[in-house]
């Protein structure tokens, strides 16, 4: 497409006008990781005296930080997986499928969102309960079955939504050729949807990866700490290491970010395999 | 529609025998004591009780120690929830609100009488035998303690020609001296609502505890002559620039930073800080005072908070085993004991709440001497407010100190915030 | 619309999961939740029934009341100013360009960044005595524009609608980016040949066909407003005096610090409803009047 020399031009500044303004804390805090807590505090505005990398040995010193990564990675894995799977099958059941009553569908969306308004901190409490109730409390599992539940909202609202954007001609095609309804989901509307899966994917990993919460109340063995919980290893009773937690903070995000791009990527890769859709 | 079907039988399979986790080990005489602590990391946080327990664990080789610890809300916020559920750790640190709330409801072990049988009271330091009692029976051990003013920097003082200030009319014009140099006079953070402590200190000399009785039945409302003064006291400092123009948006440990950087003259903090001062570069330069004694004040003014914080208490549950009750209070016996006290003063130089006798090198531990050296002096001791009340009075009381510091209340309004509160539990 | 028939039983397999998850962590949890609203629990001991009395208590709780309109400033200046800021950045990033994997990474890396560092980091910028914001106004000689944001009584929620909104732009922009991937592109060439400039087909292509997911954005902004927590805690621990609390740090004051279990869980259980209202009453218009639109 071609473009005049102006609007490119305005268009770069703008492109770069966001990123600055996103990216301006974020180099912030890397800068804050090179700095003493005393220089922190008195004074946030200088440069750090040295690239002096204290923060970061520090911060490895006191954390199991493969083992805190191995949690993590665990946990967000096996429930996102779990939980992208289930949802999809009832969106899907949800969007498409007919009912004998005509209304079911909006019901069952209606009540699957109600959690989107569902503060966290209100289950705490009952699912500490319901947890010792199944004996599963203080286990990845008890930590990986509330995960599920708590993202089935978003997803449904993601997936219920993208499919209803959908043309329905592909799957009706798909039934005369003699599909059955798994085929249908798994062989023909999921690969079209790549986008939808790898931004549900995403930030249900994103969000149990920084999950605090559940895992700060129900976790009390320190070998199955995930990384959220290392803040809490630099702050006593009375006192705070700013330092070692903003450097536990970027060993935290960056693998985030990789990620994020990485993913970003396949959201357009999954475009053009989808480019059947008429 | 099958294979789909059969993923998810074993999915839930697998999620099913992954939760068959940990079982209760055997009873082959071995007993296992676990502890709930309030900080996450034992090792950098609670130095002590590290070493303590490795100490106890090398005398007693048929006991195995379990610490499980979080952040202090975050471990509080568990504790709450387990003690519902009945899954408290054998040994618990508690603020002490929580405990006696814990205690009257019948969570926790009325150790009267072990501690007795123990001799444990023979070891505590006076002033802390008896610190956390519901009915006058015992329900918790302290963890530290409570001793709580001002900490200035003598350097800055010296220049200003200023002196060590007791009355609240000294007190003020050091403030103003101070804030005229253009120094930030006292550093506080409003954003940790319990860094209140010399305040507490200050209503204690306003006859807190005398009317506690009387608050708490009702007869008398915090609406009263004595506590308005007390809450005047507070905003003629705020008048009088005593705390930076941020206050409210700072917190304890940034306060501290600056303290400790030079930023500011004086500082309100306590005994559980002494490692922190000595590790920083005024640590040669440090006083310590009690806060201001006030001419319309009610009782004797020269008392000070000198009690115990934190406790250490035991969960009924565990109480009931008698082999694990006894090695809990074979613990605490070396932990309060000769040993305990030895490893806290000497290898992690914080103040024991036990008998010490050793003497403290005064030059590698200016702070830690200075302390002891105004734990035994001539003020009477009293006990933190903050203790005596409920949880949520108790946080009022804090909400309603720093709104005068914020200039968010009046004085009046500042006692019917608590009035209010405190009305809910009548 | 829903037209695909297939037999019961691969209706329930597909729903069963899903339903049993939900109804097991999430609905029974806020059933007790509810059921204490009613009680007079403090999260330690016997709760005893105390009827409606918690919720009658709400409307002369001062401070919940604060609280509240916090929170509807908050909805109002960054409700729209996400919906429209993260729609636009998604356009911008849906064009090719040198650096867009970066800039898109970047746009996205305050919404991972955890709170208690975006709080640290934000204080520094708003602090009205020393923060980098009123520091280049005073350099600049803008003295008069210089705004006490945080630690004030009045500007803390504009503050915090700032912050919230640079944490969430990534986030909705997403959202949005995928939406607009699934519109064949095929679409906008002919609109190109029919001699449709670039900012018309925004309008008259691209929006009508983001239905679905503007809606999406929108449920997920009025449901995020009203769970705002860390943010302002971090930010400004609620203060000065719970005068910058939103409903959820309220809240969590209440359960967690003072402990009132029942009467949090009375809070609790009205922004649940207040929100799903809102929200409800959203999809009601929208999806009526895209019915009309079609009709």
């Amino acid at each position: 497409m071609k473009r005049s020399c102006i609007s490119w031009i305005m268009f770069g500044a703008l492109v770069v006008l966001i990123t600055v303004l996103a990216v301006i804390p974020f180099v912030w805090t890397i800068l804050l990781s090179f700095k003493d807590n005393s220089q922190i505090v008195n004074d946030p505005m200088g440069l750090p005296a040295s690239f002096d990398f204290f923060n970061y040995r520090k911060a490895l010193d006191v954390l199991d930080i493969g083992r805190m990564y191995a949690n993590t990675i665990m946990l967000a894995a096996a429930s996102t997986a779990a939980g992208v799977l289930i949802t999809f099958m009832s969106s899907y059941a949800i969007a498409r499928l007919s009912f004998r009553i005509k209304s079911l569908p909006d019901k069952l969306f209606l009540f699957l969102i109600i959690g989107l308004a569902v503060p966290v901190y209100i289950l705490l409490f009952p699912i500490y309960r319901i947890n010792v109730k199944l004996h599963i409390l203080g286990t990845f599992i008890g930590l990986i079955l509330p995960y599920i539940a708590i993202n089935i909202s978003f997803n449904t609202l993601l997936f219920v939504g993208f499919l209803r954007e959908f043309p329905l001609e592909l799957e009706e095609a798909a039934t005369i050729d003699g599909c059955n309804t798994a085929q249908t989901m798994f062989r023909i509307v999921a690969p079209v949807m790549k986008p939808t899966f790898v931004t549900v994917v995403l930030f249900n990993a994103i969000y149990i990866f920084n999950e605090f919460p559940f895992a700060s109340t129900f976790l009390s063995d320190s070998r199955k700490y995930t990384l959220s919980l290392m803040t809490s290893m630099f702050r006593g009773q009375y006192s705070m290491d700013y330092g070692a937690i903003i450097a536990a903070s970027i060993m935290m995000i960056i693998p985030e970010l990789i990620f994020y791009a990485i993913f970003q990527r396949r959201i357009i890769s999954g475009m053009t395999a989808g480019a059947v859709k008429e | 529609m099958k294979k789909l079907a059969s993923i998810l039988i074993v999915m839930l399979a697998s999620f099913a025998l992954l939760a068959t986790g940990s079982s209760e080990s055997s009873s082959d005489g071995r007993v296992t004591i676990t502890i709930g602590e309030h900080v996450a990391n034992i090792e950098t946080q609670s130095p002590h009780v590290a070493k303590i327990i490795s100490g106890f664990l090398a005398e007693n080789p048929d006991v195995d120690i379990q610490v499980s610890g979080s952040e202090v809300s975050e471990h509080l916020t568990k504790m709450r929830l387990a003690a519902q559920n009945d899954s408290l750790p054998d040994i618990i640190w508690l603020e002490q609100p929580i405990a006696k709330e814990m205690a009257a409801a019948g969570y926790l072990h009325d150790m009267t009488d072990d501690l007795e049988s123990y001799g444990i009271n023979d070891s505590l330091l006076p002033g802390l035998v008896h610190s956390c009692t519901v009915d006058g029976r015992d329900y918790g051990l302290p963890s530290e303690i409570m001793m709580v003013g001002f900490f200035y920097n003598k350097t800055m003082f010296d220049e200003l020609g200023l002196s060590e200030p007791e009355t609240f009319d000294e007190f003020i014009s050091v403030i103003d001296s101070i804030h005229a140099a253009g120094i930030t006079p006292i550093a506080i953070g409003a954003r940790s609502n319990y860094s209140v402590w010399a305040f507490q200190s200050m209503l204690t000399r306003y006859g807190f505890f005398e009317k506690l009785p009387a608050l708490e039945s009702g007869e008398l409302s915090w609406v009263n002559d004595d506590f308005i003064h007390f809450f005047e006291k507070v905003a003629t400092m705020r008048d009088h620039h005593a705390f930076s123009t941020n206050v409210a948006t700072q917190d304890y440990f940034e306060a501290k930073e600056i303290f400790l950087a030079g930023n500011a003259a004086i500082f309100n903090s306590g005994a559980w800080d002494i490692a922190a001062f000595e590790a920083s570069p005024i640590a040669h330069e440090m006083g310590f005072f009690w806060g201001p004694t006030f001419t319309d004040g009610v009782g004797d003014q020269r008392i000070a908070i000198k009690t115990s914080g934190g406790v250490y208490c035991i969960s009924e549950k565990a109480a009931k085993d008698p082999a694990k009750l006894d090695a809990i209070m074979r613990f605490f016996s070396y932990y309060y004991g000769e040993p305990g006290t030895k490893i806290i003063a000497e290898e992690t130089f914080a103040l024991p709440t036990s008998r010490y006798d050793g003497q403290i090198d005064e030059s590698q531990h200016p702070v830690l001497s200075e302390m002891i050296k105004k734990l035994n002096d001539d003020w009477a001791s009293t006990k933190e407010p903050f203790s005596s009340l409920s949880t949520n009075v108790g946080n009022t009381l804090f909400d309603a100190i720093f709104g005068v510091i914020n200039g968010i209340y009046t004085p009046e309004q500042a006692c019917q915030v608590v009035e209010d509160a405190m009305a809910l539990e009548r | 619309m829903n037209q695909l028939r297939c037999p019961s039983r691969t209706k329930i397999i597909l729903l069963a999961p899903t339903m049993i998850m939900y109804i097991v962590f999430l609905v029974m949890p806020l059933f007790i939740a509810v059921r204490y609203s009613f009680t007079d629990f403090s999260g330690i001991g016997k709760a005893v029934f105390s009827g409606v009395d918690n919720y009658m208590k709400l409307a002369e709780d001062r401070l919940f009341l604060v609280s509240l309109k916090n929170t509807m400033i908050i909805m109002g200046l960054s409700g729209v100013g996400l919906l429209v800021g993260s729609f636009i950045v998604a356009l911008v990033l849906n064009e090719d360009f040198p650096g867009n994997t970066l800039s898109k990474a970047m746009i996205f890396a305050p919404y991972v960044i955890a709170p208690i560092i975006v709080g640290l980091i934000w204080g520094f910028i708003l602090n009205p005595e020393y923060g980098l914001i009123n520091s280049v106004l005073r350099k600049l000689g803008l003295e008069s524009l210089c705004i006490e944001w945080i630690g004030g009584t009045k500007w803390t929620p504009v503050a915090v609608s700032m912050v919230f909104f640079w944490q969430l732009l990534g986030f909705h922009a997403t959202i949005f980016l995928a939406g607009i991937k699934t519109i064949p592109g095929d679409l906008y060439e002919a609109a190109l040949i029919d001699g449709c400039s670039r900012s018309r087909s925004v309008f008259l292509i691209t929006i009508p066909l983001l239905k679905e997911t503007i809606i999406m954005n929108v449920i997920l902004i009025i449901t995020g407003v009203f769970k705002i927590y860390e943010l302002v805690v971090q930010l400004t621990g609620g203060g000065p005096n719970h005068l910058s609390d939103t409903l959820v740090s309220y809240m969590y004051y209440v359960v967690f610090t003072s402990s009132r279990y029942g009467y949090g869980m009375a809070i609790a259980v009205f922004i649940l409803v207040i929100s799903m209202c809102v929200s409800f009453f959203y999809l009601r218009i929208s999806r009526n009047r895209g019915k009309e639109a079609a009709s």
